[in-house]
């Protein structure tokens, strides 16, 4: 073997020689290869003399020079992820070459667990974005790079909030219990969805604050790939946590001449949208025509009170990054990402600084190489007192809807407005100080070691570490909070007349390490084996520790210093350790490239499993046909046909440590120690077992490329945490519940050129997914869930989850609409609650169009879900007639209606809605500069993007994609909408620049 | 060369991670103010923990809820957009609650906890006496609650593993059971009584009481008809004697109401058993007692709830001094009047009250259980906060001690034990014992006593004391119809059923008749 290669090369070199004096018979071709879409120069690119081995790359410029024989008339242009082109050389000798990125077709090379795989050769459902398909504009958080982009992937915020979390639901909800949220795997890092920052409350009757969003230390300019793996048959390399699905992030990388990239962007972001409250004139005539006294309760004053809580924020983010390779082996990427992110809500916003190092060295002729990601990111959040679930005095938004419109803000003394007992929103907000500070260090360093052609070896060291701090002050003067609290049995004076200030410390620690084994061969009739085998163990660590006191020395002002305040509840708090160790295996068998197989096998041990069940196995075995490659192949109709199987079992182990155990907290207040809850050694992790089928496709000369997928994900061994049989040692435990979760579904992706021409191109991207869920084998279990907050309404609810039923099922009274009184009918009584739709969407689709023009390129994505209900809370809570009696403020719609005065806002199907929408969520324009001549830019762009431009909806509410928290004993609720922060509507003006 | 080192150190540290990782056992570690439990360590800790279930008694919810809103005392109508609260306060007026019902859930909860961290702190080796007495008490008493609200008990060993479901105790043998635990306390505990703790008295006051309604827990038939056996009233005269005897004293005329003002533990010579609270810490606060029926006007601003009927206040003479009135240092600084509240409403300063709509705040007697104004229904006072000079009231820390055994409600046991056919030893006739009490309370004397005259009068007063459905099912009246449930319901209501979320845990466990 070698011999011949050594005589080869001689004779070339001998030829080379000896056709030297030849070459006045060649010529010099120049050119530059660009991006068809956004004409930005690809570097590196391949070209060759058709039929030779003459060839040369682009340079950083996406320039290149060749010199070829005076024969040669093709080129052969090729770069990975792009469609290969051939090039007639022309008479000038000059060509320009565009290439299309093939990024959602079949050639694309996906991320999935412990390495990387072609499309094609994916036997799972695994779908990957790259920058090209994220959205754009104001991102806070990655999750919302993806929203509405894969079908099979839900996004629903939870609110408008920057930095606020999302429930992330992969071929629908697993689990019944809170922690729906997928496995994030961040370059090969799983983190922890544990809470990285205090909740604000430590109190309950100050209400808790939505939760963060897990990601959203991470920089989303800083990201190179989304994938997600759908099924089990690609998330079982992931075991007990992969019941979710996974989402792995991988970070940009260096390449060769890749040089500087620099963003900044702008954006106006204002209310999409706000109730239409009656003004003070109108309230004055409305509260006259319920009969009550307007003169007692009208204090002169015009304000409207959502003007004074909503902005129009300005935001600004900024992005350094540069990159290279060197000829030693080295490559680096550096980046420096700052966002300051202004929420619609005064007070809120979300300051972020995010460094990122990501680089490698390959040794001895890519015998060895190493690599390392470090990110090291600070974000400060600055919070408006917004809770989940307020009660009757309601959190911000709650006390600024429902403010007598006729009060002023300040007394003619300065002092804050205060009716004796409705709360002032404007002093919530100028009165409450409440603040974040949170420094992450996510790094993993790993080195590949070629044992032999096909065998490498690879270990991985991953550590992440959050530490935060959240401050809150409450000034002594605010009014209305009168009621004192309790810290583990001891009372707290009330906010009113004593202040209060609050140290919230949560650190979070993970550490992981791994080994892994590939063993890769191929053969030459394109069969091809690739075995994985590995060991991963990964300890988490949580620190939390509180420091609440009261009884402020400075009376009159706030002081934002904890020593400020005198009386304190002795600090507290916990910690709690996990450890989770894994063996796990992975075999890819191609034979022929016909016929694919993909067995995987997890075992997981956790600490947090019950002593009878430390270790889990979890097995999975996909199959695919490229059809494509049989000689019998319907090569007239497709260019490409593959039909894939699969077949898997997932776990999920998202409930907190120490279940197994029984342990006791003790109470300052009294002295005494309680057991939390009781000990189950049989607890275990929640399977998932999930087959699926999918047909890849391309027809229309690879112009319409398409998958259709079916799933069925059946989920059993629920954990909740079971209310016990009293009498009990405590409230209860947590069990595996005997019943399934089923989850059918069908998911579509289409991807289409529609128009390819020179100058002009239109893509065409759909996706969308059609979704059932039932509850079975639930015997007579009712869960309740979808708690109903305000006044008049404690201890309602309105979801159950019940047998033969989806899950998150609304359960209210019937309303049939107000009788001649203006009492409201409820054919079935007043407290006789039936069972209505569910808050599950059965269908969700999500279409993006891109036309580019010359140098312009116009991109617009919409999305779409219907078959859901949202339930109302915000208006059953505040806007009925009779809340007008009490002197508080309606929306215009109600006011003047025949509602009798003391109607209830009983909990009934008057407030619950369907919440079908289409949204124009994500519109960009994007002009691109032609820098053939500049010495300065490599590339230069301006684009304007708007986010959330239009929504088409019969809901009621501000914006039907809700998901305020409304969960009861930890048991998730689905589609209540609840004086949550609103989404804004923003335009964001950019700027991206290459050197 | 520098390059070469740097290389040989990239190595060295990689190797260096890589072999510094080996199996784990999976252990868990706890930190922070958890620890894992060794067990129940009979320790001071564990009685103060059973003890501190008792504040939920306080509560206008749960157990008091359960006891008062559905008799003929009490009523939480829906005012407009208020105490609507999912239907709780008007399924519990209306007998209409079910399995599912939100306070019938908790109150279960709630008390069970109390009967397992007693039963904990008895299993104890090595427990005190004096705990152990105490904790057997405690056991009993919310064992009674749990007997008397749900018709039956489920009992948990501490030692049994923790998949062990609960046994289930009938409600005669929980009956029993309550007994053996009292007479245990009884003899153990000490004779002198520290306020807030359980004492002899309070182990025989609640004796009398088990003994009094023991033919409602053995009936057959639940709700009745009911045989009072002359050996349970005769037990129950014994043990009412004994309190007697331990010196107990009705407060003298005029005073009825010192028995619940802010320092009714000094004024007060009736409290048997009360939680008591400081003005520092005021873990059984009573002020849910006055928020609860105050409207947001009043001082101290109230949360506008629960009425009585107005054919419950019609039961009462105008001279009976138990109707409330003008307080000492309550109404003359703050407006607030005791008993019941009837018309104009005033404030510190004797300012006449508007509601939020501005008219007069004017308490009327009717009410609607549905659609209520703010004004309707009349309240009640029992206990109230101490006002400050102004007039002005801070009730975040109300120092009112919190009753749960009174003294007057064990003479008239006795005197119902002897109308029943038991036996004084020392002679007293049924008559003359409710006698003593209304001439004390400046009611006119009544020439004969049958039951429902004595059901009237231990209305009148023990009133919204958290006992009327325990009386109105002894003598027969609980489902009879009141003006907002006109017609009767039905005897299966006479206990509540086990809430859904129980049975779900506990295959032990089946569901009440009627429910």
């Amino acid at each position: 073997m070698k011999l011949k290669r050594l005589l080869q090369l001689g004779f070339f070199a001998l030829i080379c020689f000896v056709v030297q004096p030849v070459m006045a018979q060649n010529k010099v071709i120049t050119g530059r290869v660009t991006d068809s879409k956004d004409k930005s120069a690809l570097i590196g690119v391949s070209i060759i003399v058709k039929g030779s081995t003459t060839g040369t790359n682009t340079d950083a410029s996406g320039s290149f020079r060749i010199t070829v024989p005076a024969s040669a008339t093709t080129l052969v242009v090729s770069y990975i992820g792009y469609t290969t082109k051939e090039v007639s050389i022309p008479a000038s000798n000059n060509v320009n070459v565009t290439l299309t990125s093939t990024m959602n077709a079949l050639n694309e090379v996906v991320v999935v667990g412990y390495g990387t795989q072609r499309v094609k050769d994916a036997t799972g459902s695994v779908a990957s974005l790259g920058p090209k398909d994220f959205n754009k504009g104001i991102i806070s958080t990655p999750d919302q790079l993806i929203q509405g982009r894969i079908a099979g992937v839900q996004v629903t915020p939870s609110s408008g909030e920057p930095g606020g979390s999302a429930s992330i639901n992969i071929r629908g909800t697993g689990s019944i219990r809170a922690g729906n949220d997928p496995l994030y795997v961040i370059d090969g890092v799983p983190i922890t969805n544990d809470t990285y920052s205090g909740s604000g409350a430590t109190t309950g009757s100050l209400g808790s604050s939505s939760a963060r969003s897990p990601l959203s230390f991470l920089n989303p300019a800083d990201i190179e790939n989304i994938s997600v793996l759908k099924d089990a048959s690609a998330s079982a390399i992931y075991g007990s946590r992969g019941a979710n699905g996974v989402v792995l992030i991988t970070t940009r990388k260096g390449r060769a001449g890749q040089g500087i990239q620099f963003s900044a962007n702008t954006t106006v972001a204002t209310t999409a949208n706000r109730y239409k409250l009656l003004n003070a004139s109108q309230f004055v005539q409305a509260v006259n025509g319920i009969g009550a006294d307007a003169s007692a309760i009208n204090k002169g004053a015009n304000v409207d009170y959502q003007k004074e809580i909503f902005r129009t924020a300005l935001s600004q983010s900024y992005t350094l990054g540069f990159g290279g390779a060197n000829k030693q082996g080295f490559t680096y990427r550096a980046s420096f990402g700052y966002d300051d992110q202004n929420g619609i809500v005064k007070k809120s916003a979300l300051k972020r600084l995010t460094g990122r190092i990501n680089a490698s060295q390959s040794l001895f002729k890519d015998v060895l190489k190493f690599d390392l990601n470090f990110l090291a990111s600070n974000v400060k959040n600055t919070y408006a007192p917004i809770t989940d679930n307020a009660g009757a005095q309601g959190s911000l938004i709650g006390a600024a809807l429902t403010l007598n419109p006729t009060y002023p803000v300040k007394n003619p003394d300065g002092t804050y407005y205060f009716d004796g007992s409705n709360r002032n929103p404007v002093a919530m907000l100028n009165q409450i100080d409440d603040k974040d500070n949170i420094d992450r260090y996510l790094g993993n360093f790993g080195a590949t070691l070629k044992l032999t052609k096909d065998l490498s070896y690879r270990g991985t060291f991953g550590n992440d570490y959050s530490t935060s701090l959240r401050k809150t002050f409450y000034d002594p003067n605010l009014a209305g909070y009168t009621e004192s609290d309790n810290v583990r049995g001891q009372s707290i004076a009330a906010i009113t007349g004593s202040g209060r200030g609050q140290l919230q410390y949560v650190t979070l620690s993970s550490q992981i390490t791994e080994h892994t084994l590939t063993y890769d061969k191929k053969w030459e009739d394109k069969s091809a084996l690739t075995v994985l085998g590995g060991y991963s163990y990964q300890v988490f660590k949580n620190y939390g520790r509180n420091d609440v006191r009261s009884n402020t020395t400075t009376p009159n002002v706030l002081v934002k210093d904890i020593n400020n305040f005198t009386t304190r509840v002795p600090i507290y708090g916990d910690s709690t350790k996990y450890e989770l160790q894994s063996f796990y295996g992975r075999a890819n068998y191609s034979y022929k490239d016909r016929y694919l197989v993909t067995a995987t096998v997890r075992t997981d041990g956790s600490s947090k499993f019950g002593a009878n069940h430390k270790y889990a196995t979890f097995p999975a075995l996909a199959v695919k046909w490229k059809i494509m490659n049989e000689s019998f192949a319907p090569k007239n109709l497709f260019d490409d046909l593959s039909l894939r199987l699969n077949y898997g079992k997932t776990g999920n182990q998202e409930f907190p440590a120490y279940q197994s155990l029984a342990v006791n907290q003790y109470n300052f207040g009294n002295n005494s120690t309680t057991l939390l809850y009781s000990p189950n050694p049989d607890l275990k992790w929640e399977t998932s077992t999930q087959y699926g089928a999918g047909i890849d496709f391309a027809i229309l000369k690879g112009r319409l490329t398409g998958s259709i997928d079916y799933f069925n994900k059946n989920g059993k061994d629920l954990l909740f945490f079971q209310y016990f049989s009293a009498p009990a040692p405590s409230p209860g435990q947590w069990i595996n519940l005997p019943g399934n979760n089923i989850n059918k579904g069908l998911e579509l992706g289409l991807n289409f050129a529609a128009v390819q021409g020179n100058k002009f191109t239109w893509d065409i991207a759909y996706n969308m997914t059609i979704l059932k869920n039932t509850v079975k084998n639930f015997a007579q279990r009712v869960v309740n869930t979808g708690a109903i907050n305000g006044q008049g309404l404690s201890g309602a609810f309105s979801q159950v989850i019940q047998n033969g039923y989806p899950l998150f099922t609304f359960k209210v009274a019937q309303y049939n609409g107000l009788d001649a009184k203006g009492f409201a009918i409820y054919p079935n009584g007043i407290d006789a609650a039936t069972l209505q739709g569910s808050a599950l969407p059965k269908f969700t689709a999500g279409l993006t169009n891109n036309f580019s023009y010359g140098k312009w390129n116009l991109s617009f994505f919409l999305n779409a879900a219907t078959g859901f209900y949202v339930y109302n809370n915000t208006a059953n809570a505040y806007f009925y007639r009779g809340n007008l009696v009490t002197g508080h403020n309606v929306t215009t719609d109600v006011a003047f209606t025949n509602e009798n005065a003391l109607n209830s806002g009983q909990v009934s199907t008057r407030w619950l809605e369907k919440g079908d929408f289409l949204r124009l969520s994500n519109a960009t324009l994007g002009y691109t500069f032609n820098l053939n001549n500049s010495k300065t830019f490599k590339t230069l762009r301006l684009n304007l993007t708007g986010q959330n431009l239009l929504l088409i909806t019969n809901y009621s509410g501000l914006d039907p994609e809700i998901n305020t928290n409304k969960q009861i004993n930890n048991v998730p609720s689905r589609g209540i909408d609840y004086t949550s922060y609103p989404k804004a509507r923003t335009i964001t003006f950019g700027l991206n620049a290459g050197f | 060369m520098k390059n070469l080192t740097s290389k040989i150190g990239m190595i060295a540290m990689a190797g260096l991670v890589f072999t510094a990782t080996s199996c784990t056992k999976l252990n868990e570690e706890l930190y922070g103010s958890k620890s894992v439990s060794t067990g129940g360590a009979g320790s001071a800790s564990d009685l103060n923990g059973v003890y501190a279930q008792l504040n939920g008694q306080t509560n206008q919810a749960n157990t008091y809820a359960l006891q008062e809103h559905p008799t003929d005392e009490m009523m939480g109508p829906t005012r407009g957009t208020d105490w609507g609260d999912f239907g709780v306060w008007r399924k519990l007026h209306t007998h209409t609650w079910d399995a599912f019902h939100q306070q019938v859930s908790d109150t279960w909860d709630e008390l069970n906890t109390g009967v397992y961290r007693a039963t904990q702190v008895i299993n104890t080796s090595g427990v005190s006496t004096q705990n152990k007495a105490e904790a057997s008490f405690l056991r009993a008493y919310f064992m009674f609650q749990v007997v008397d609200l749900y018709g039956k008990a489920p009992f948990r060993d501490p030692s049994a593993s923790s998949d062990a479901n609960p046994i289930v105790y009938n409600r005669s043998d929980a009956t029993d059971f309550i007994i053996k635990d009292l007479e245990y306390a009884d003899t153990n505990l000490g004779t002198a009584a520290v306020a807030g703790h359980a004492s002899k008295a309070a182990a025989d006051a609640l004796l009398a009481k088990v003994y009094l309604n023991k033919a409602v827990y053995k009936a057959s038939a639940v709700g009745g008809p009911f045989t009072f056996v002359a050996d349970d009233m005769n037990k129950a005269i014994v043990y009412a004697n004994k309190v007697i005897a331990a010196g107990y004293q009705l407060t003298g005329p005029g005073k009825y109401f010192d028995n619940f003002s802010w320092n009714n533990s000094t004024l007060s010579q009736e409290i048997i058993l009360g939680l008591v609270n400081t003005s520092s810490n005021a873990p059984a606060n009573a002020h849910n007692r006055w928020r609860m029926v105050m409207h947001y006007n009043q001082s101290p601003s109230g949360w506008n709830g629960f009425t009585t009927l107005a054919d419950f206040y019609k039961t009462f003479e105008s001279k009976d001094e138990r109707i409330g009135g003008s307080y000492p240092g309550l109404t003359n600084l703050n407006g607030l009047t005791t008993g019941f509240l009837l018309g104009q409403q005033y404030g510190p300063g004797h300012v006449a009250l508007t509601q939020r709509n501005g008219s007069p705040l004017i308490f009327t007697p009717n009410v609607d259980l549905n659609y209520s104004t703010e004004a309707q229904g009349i309240r009640v006072i029992k206990y109230f906060p101490q006002p400050k000079a102004d007039g002005s009231v801070n009730d975040d820390y109300a120092t009112n001690t919190y009753v749960l055994l009174r003294y007057s409600d064990v003479l008239l046991m006795k005197a119902e034990a002897i109308m029943r056919g038991g036996t004084d030893p020392n002679g007293q006739t049924a008559l003359a014992i409710v006698n003593n009490i209304r001439t004390t309370r400046g009611a006119s004397e009544l020439t004969a006593l049958d039951a429902k005259a004595l059901l009237a009068e231990r209305g009148r007063e023990l009133y919204w004391e958290g006992w009327r459905r325990n009386d109105q099912i002894r003598f027969g009246t609980f489902n009879d119809p009141v003006d907002q449930r006109p017609s009767a319901s039905d005897k299966s209501r006479t206990v509540y059923p086990i809430p859904q979320r129980a049975v779900d845990s506990n295959p032990n466990l089946t569901q009440n008749a009627g429910y």
